[in-house]
């Protein structure tokens, strides 16, 4: 090397930790790297009902002129405060409020998308994976894989019902508060039963518990509505081969028993819940 | 006897049971017993599915019969088809087992492969399979419902072969010698040879079903074609969708559980007088405070007061009150409190054991021959026994009690009985109308009374 190319590395060098000193990203660098507080963000909403989540990011390096956007598919579920930055200095903690509510003519349903930074034209890679579910009432976020890992799966809320469950159930059936208490009720029996499949007198006792959602159900859909609805409940719930599995052994439990059906005019009795308080 | 009384006893002899009594009640217990390729909530539903469908077709039809004096109830039998059917469906539903469910929810969506082989499934079910344990069960599971009414169970495809069973095992053969229809199947798809306790025509067997292809089914016997085609073999064996919705199966199946069912009993020997509500007395005696010591206390002694009777296809029914206060339960009497009821079945005085009625307020009876005379006792449990006596070869109404034809059912509580003894057993050959009776206390009868049946 003859000492014209010792040179010009020595100007580049220069020139770029001017550059650097006085704020400008090197263009030949790598994007701002930008980490969030959380990995996901997710919001169940209903018409009526909005929710807060707060967020923040760091970036590794100094940005300017920076906005916050998501995308199309969930832009219209959420409103971000602030939505811009004038600088983001690096390292600095960066706190963005998230409010979810549901425009008018949205249909229910679940929502994904991603929150980002534009910085210019450029989009930073790190995104916020951001899930809204709109519907009837709050319900949790959908588990995916992870809720098919165990026997019993996630109930995040703890009202019994498998979250996967608990939100088909909602989507399903958006216009009727009594066909919803009637699944419910009938789910959370079905969760029992697969988690106690071993014990025979808990599998007669569950069946029991769930003959009473079934005639809840028959009452409030009708008999032929009310068994369609009630079999696709239990396809859904049995959605993976160790439910599957357990339901056939608790079912084996049952084999020689008899099952008492209550008088027709008793069938509303058998809900667990006052459908007259429901409002449809 | 006092006038009043003269006058009550001669209103109560005219009366005939009220016949503004809602007489559509017959108390039963309508089992269905599930078929291949169903798990117990799926026979829950069939079970309800039969439920509307029987009370749909009673106003359809107009009978009397009262749909709410029927229970329903599943028995339920799992023979692994549904398990076997998983284990060959698993392959095709890969990681997604609720496809599976969905299938067997509707098996006009399942594949080929899959119907073909739950078709080969119900091809060779046999009798083999029939858990003897569960058989048992199940007859003592009719045997109980039978004690509040006809047992009608309404078996599905293998569900045929537990009911031939049960009802072998409960009788002994499987020829119609249950005269009281205690227990009745309605045979649905059966796979079976013969319908145990019924006659070659009381079963439903689709043309369209494959289920008479089994090796000694019985051939089909009614078609829904061609107004009703099910079009896929399988769908044509279900119960709910293919036999109960056609317009000729489902009528024809609903038409043999309200016959059975109208024969079940109209009263409920169970303790609980409420469903003689309607009913008028046949006999009214009212309190008469007999006996009494000098100084007015009471002896006891049962005191009756009153003595009504109704029946049905079947039976026939007793309720008989007593002054509460009159019962007395001596040690030495094992049948303390006791009544006995002495029945005339043929109507001819010189037949029968002879009873001179010396104790009794209305005077004795002469020469009067009984054929059946009932013990009945007011103990706890309540028991009963009854005597068959013919005067040339036992004399005394009181001989040792003998087997009586039939079952003399009891219920008590202070203050009154319940009976129930079949109908065949207070009638003679010659005399199926009526018969005469009066009833006999410790301390008090009545009169002679005809009842005429309804």
């Amino acid at each position: 090397m003859n000492t014209r190319y010792y040179r010009i590395i020595g100007i580049i060098g220069v020139t770029a930790a001017a550059l650097v000193s006085v704020g400008v990203a090197w263009p030949f660098a790598s994007p701002p790297k930008i980490t969030w507080s959380s990995a996901q963000v997710y919001a169940g909403i209903t018409s009526t009902t909005t929710v807060t989540k707060t967020v923040s990011f760091t970036s590794d390096q100094a940005m300017q002129n920076v906005r916050l956007e998501a995308v199309p598919e969930i832009a219209r579920f959420v409103n971000i405060q602030p939505g811009t930055f004038a600088s983001v200095a690096k390292g600095q903690l960066q706190t963005v409020r998230l409010t979810f509510s549901a425009p008018a003519g949205a249909q229910f349903g679940a929502y994904e998308g991603t929150i980002h930074l534009r910085d210019g034209s450029a989009t930073t890679p790190q995104t916020l994976k951001t899930s809204v579910t709109f519907a009837v009432v709050p319900l949790p976020p959908d588990p995916g894989e992870a809720g098919k890992v165990t026997l019993a799966g996630i109930d995040s809320d703890g009202d019994g019902v498998r979250d996967d469950v608990e939100r088909w159930i909602a989507l399903t059936y958006p216009n009727s508060a009594r066909a919803r208490a009637a699944l419910g009720q009938y789910a959370r029996v079905q969760q029992m039963f697969l988690l106690q499949s071993d014990d025979k007198q808990s599998s007669i006792t569950n069946a029991q518990n769930r003959d009473r959602g079934a005639f809840c159900i028959y009452y409030i859909f009708g008999t032929d509505n009310g068994i369609a609805a009630r079999r696709r409940l239990q396809a859904q719930y049995l959605n993976t081969d160790a439910r599957s599995r357990a339901f056939l052994k608790g079912d084996a439990q049952l084999s020689g028993q008899k099952f008492f059906s209550p008088p027709n005019n008793q069938r509303q009795a058998q809900c667990s819940f006052d459908p007259n308080t429901l409002e449809n | 006897m006092n006038t009043c009384k003269v006058l009550g006893i001669a209103a109560a002899l005219l009366v005939l049971p009220w016949p503004g009594r809602a007489d559509n009640c017959h108390y039963g217990t309508i089992f269905f017993g599930n078929g291949i390729w169903t798990t117990q909530p799926d026979a829950t539903d069939d079970q309800q599915a039969l439920s509307d469908h029987v009370t749909s077709r009673i106003t359809t039809k107009g009978t009397a019969l009262d749909p709410n004096c029927l229970t329903y109830a599943t028995a339920y039998h799992q023979n692994n088809s549904v398990g076997d059917l998983y284990e060959s469906a698993t392959q095709l539903v890969q990681q997604d087992t609720s496809l599976f469910w969905s299938w067997l929810s509707d098996m006009a969506l399942m594949p080929q492969q899959l119907r073909d082989y739950a078709t080969s499934q119900a091809l060779s079910l046999t009798a083999a399979a029939v858990s003897d344990s569960e058989v048992q069960q199940d007859v003592k599971d009719f045997q109980t419902a039978a004690k509040n009414g006809t047992v009608v169970l309404v078996s599905h495809s293998q569900g045929n072969f537990y009911a031939n069973e049960s009802y072998m095992k409960w009788f002994g053969t499987a020829a119609p010698i249950n005269p009281n229809r205690t227990f009745n199947i309605v045979a649905v798809a059966t796979p079976a040879a013969y319908v145990a306790g019924g006659t070659n025509d009381q079963y439903t067997t689709l043309f369209e079903d494959f289920i008479w292809n089994v090796p000694t089914a019985l051939s089909w016997n009614i078609t829904n074609l061609p107004t009703f085609n099910c079009a896929i073999p399988v769908l044509c064996h279900l119960f709910d969708i293919s036999y109960l919705n056609g317009p000729r199966t489902g009528p024809r199946i609903a038409d043999q559980v309200i016959s059975f069912a109208e024969l079940g009993p109209t009263i409920r020997i169970d303790g609980d007088p409420s469903d003689w509500t309607g009913i008028t007395p046949i006999i009214v005696d009212p309190n008469d405070g007999l006996p009494r010591s000098v100084n007015g206390a009471f002896l006891p002694g049962l005191d009756i007061l009153e003595v009504s009777v109704t029946n049905d296809a079947v039976n026939v029914y007793f309720l008989i009150k007593v002054v509460p206060d009159s019962m007395r339960t001596r040690p030495e009497y094992p049948f303390d409190p006791l009544l006995v009821i002495f029945v005339d079945t043929d109507l001819n005085p010189l037949s029968g054991c002879r009873w001179n009625q010396a104790n009794g307020e209305f005077g004795p009876l002469v020469n009067v021959g009984y054929e059946r005379v009932m013990r009945v006792s007011f103990r706890s449990p309540p028991t009963s026994f009854v005597g068959t006596t013919s005067p040339s070869t036992v004399p005394s109404c009181f001989a040792s009690p003998t087997t009586f034809p039939g079952a003399l059912k009891v219920a008590s509580s202070p203050g009154f009985i319940e009976i129930s003894v079949p109908r065949t057993a207070m009638t003679t050959t010659a005399n199926s109308g009526s018969f005469d009776f009066f009833v006999l206390g410790e301390t008090d009868s009545t009169r002679q009374i005809r009842y005429a049946f309804k």
